[in-house]
């Protein structure tokens, strides 16, 4: 220990895991109540399975036999469905753009007689408003497990010799889908940032383009951290029906593992699943607490309250 | 300075400005008083061209600015604007709030633009707020950064919309108190407000609009002494009580 050489940053690491720790801690101390009650259903729902193991219900043996099995179909879910998410995270950007500039956000001004620019869009850019929303509505308004299927099939039929074409069609269903998901996200992110102070940067002089960069965007990245989270998560879960369409992923151990021992397999998936998924929000949620900008998402503003509370004492 | 020729709006039905015509002279003071929904907002917003006049025209200086070769962003860059709810960008710091402009729109360096903002910050009194949020901020601290962010601009005009009336009371004063010194230093200024008493000390002109138009203009003794239009005078005294 004493001999190893500090790596660079690797302080700033240390004490960034030390404050972390803290945080923990003071959570441990303040919430101790619901910690015990957590462990507790943790520590009943453990007994539980031992209890079904010991009255042969449950095989013991299987599920600890087929643990090492898991971690390559992990692996391959949090590959396709973290590529498909970054891949649909850059299309979304401009799909949500898109979404929230021809809706009517940009008339609203009108009806309330503030000057708004261009009354909504025009010529080419209101026919891909449309297509956008229809492109949104198709992939909302379809169950995944249906889009796969389509995916798997249209790939089947298109190229059947193609290097991995399961795979490939899992990734194209992963990606598409959430494209129109986080589309929505962005659009309600960037609608949410006031005309206001888009006004206030168009009268400092700044182009359409530099406004929308580093005002509107900027803003709105933001405030999508957390609904993006959701997003990913919900992604990862819903990656598992790529298991009917032959991709070995996760879900697909469950379903190998559940031909003989079903409950083994569902359960030892389901404790997979929150074992990645967990660990993952929490710390995003962490993340985003220490990093969060004041009264930027933030539904109360405590100074306000404050002040209001005190007319007594003023003047 | 800043010259307005016969300049309308419409909003649908609602049509206001109707014609007006308006000229503020360098160093000049105008405050631009009137009931709401008279136009005066829009007025100013013609101004800087965040609003183009349907007809009628606007000039800065010599230059005709709503001709259409001019490029908006460059009248803009040159006539500063605070609006009445601030408009502070939410995600920055007041400090970055001050220098958006300087970097994005004349591009300078980011030493020097930091060492303008923490100046004009400065002159507003908020030196030691440089890092803070506008939600950590007062209305009157937002409304001071806001002025400081149109100041680093070098503005040769300085447009008011309502600069007070979103702030409440204990704070209004010294939001004014940042505007008259703005106007003893010499920036001509196009001010809509209710402060009857800022229009009265520190105004060189006081303008009533109303329904559009423009019904009269002249010195701040003149329009609340002995107004021309029972109109004015009904105004008046009903704001000073």
């Amino acid at each position: 220990m004493s001999g190893r050489v500090p790596i660079p940053g690797s302080r700033r690491i240390t004490r960034d895991l030390r404050r972390a720790l803290r945080f923990v801690l003071a959570g441990l101390r303040e919430h101790w109540r619901s910690v015990v009650g957590f462990a507790g259903l943790m520590m009943f729902l453990t007994a539980l399975l031992f209890f079904l193991g010991s009255i042969g219900i449950v095989r013991l043996d299987v599920m600890e036999r087929q643990w090492g099995s898991f971690g390559d179909p992990a692996f391959l879910s949090l590959l396709l469905s973290t590529s498909a998410y970054g891949c649909g995270f850059l299309v979304a950007i401009p799909l949500g753009w898109l979404r929230a500039t021809g809706s009517r956000y940009f008339h609203r001004g009108r009806r309330i007689g503030v000057a708004v620019p261009a009354g909504g869009r025009k010529g080419l850019a209101a026919f891909a408003y449309g297509g956008v929303t229809g492109f949104v509505e198709v992939l909302r308004g379809t169950p995944i497990f249906v889009q796969a299927f389509i995916w798997f099939y249209l790939m089947i039929a298109v190229a059947p010799r193609l290097w991995q074409v399961f795979t490939i069609a899992g990734f194209l269903t992963l990606f598409v889908n959430t494209s129109a998901y986080q589309s929505e996200v962005f659009r309600a992110g960037i609608q949410s940032v006031g005309q206001g102070q888009v006004d206030a940067a168009r009268a400092l002089g700044m182009k359409p383009r530099q406004i929308f960069l580093s005002v509107t965007l900027a803003q709105s990245l933001r405030l999508v951290v957390l609904p993006l989270t959701n997003e990913w998560i919900a992604l990862f879960k819903a990656s598992s029906v790529l298991g009917y369409i032959a991709v070995p992923e996760l879900y697909s151990r469950a379903l190998d593992i559940g031909a003989r021992f079903p409950i083994e397999g569902f359960v030892m998936v389901g404790l997979v699943y929150l074992a990645i998924i967990v660990p993952i929000s929490r710390v995003i949620t962490y993340v985003e607490r220490k990093r969060r900008i004041p009264g930027l998402g933030t539904p109360i503003d405590i100074r306000r309250t404050r002040r209001t509370a005190r007319p007594s004492t003023a003047g | 300075m800043v010259r307005v020729q016969g300049v309308h709006k419409a909003f649908g039905d609602l049509e206001v400005p109707r014609g007006v015509d308006l000229e503020i002279s360098e160093a000049e003071v105008l405050c631009l008083i009137g009931p709401s929904g008279g136009g005066k907002s829009t007025l100013l917003r013609c101004v800087n061209l965040l609003v183009r006049p349907d007809r009628g025209e606007v000039y800065l200086g010599d230059v005709r600015i709503t001709d259409p070769a001019i490029r908006p962003e460059w009248v803009r860059q040159q006539i500063g604007m605070v609006f009445q709810s601030f408009n502070l960008i939410t995600h920055l710091t007041a400090l970055k709030n001050v220098m958006l402009g300087l970097r994005k729109v004349k591009k300078v360096p980011p030493s020097e633009a930091r060492a303008r903002a923490v100046h004009e910050l400065e002159r507003v009194g908020l030196r030691d707020k440089l890092n803070a949020y506008p939600a950590q901020l007062s209305g009157g601290q937002q409304q001071r950064v806001a002025i400081a962010r149109a100041l680093a601009m070098d503005p040769k005009v300085m447009l008011f919309d309502e600069p007070t009336s979103a702030l409440d009371p204990e704070y209004i004063r010294e939001v004014l108190d940042v505007m008259t010194a703005l106007a003893k230093e010499g920036m001509t200024m196009l001010v809509v407000t209710h402060e009857m008493g800022f229009a009265k000390n520190v105004a060189d002109a006081v303008a009533f609009m109303d329904e559009g138009q423009i019904l009269e203009i002249g010195t701040p003794e003149e329009m609340f002494d002995r107004p021309k239009h029972e109109r004015i005078r009904g105004f008046v005294g009903k704001i000073l009580g």
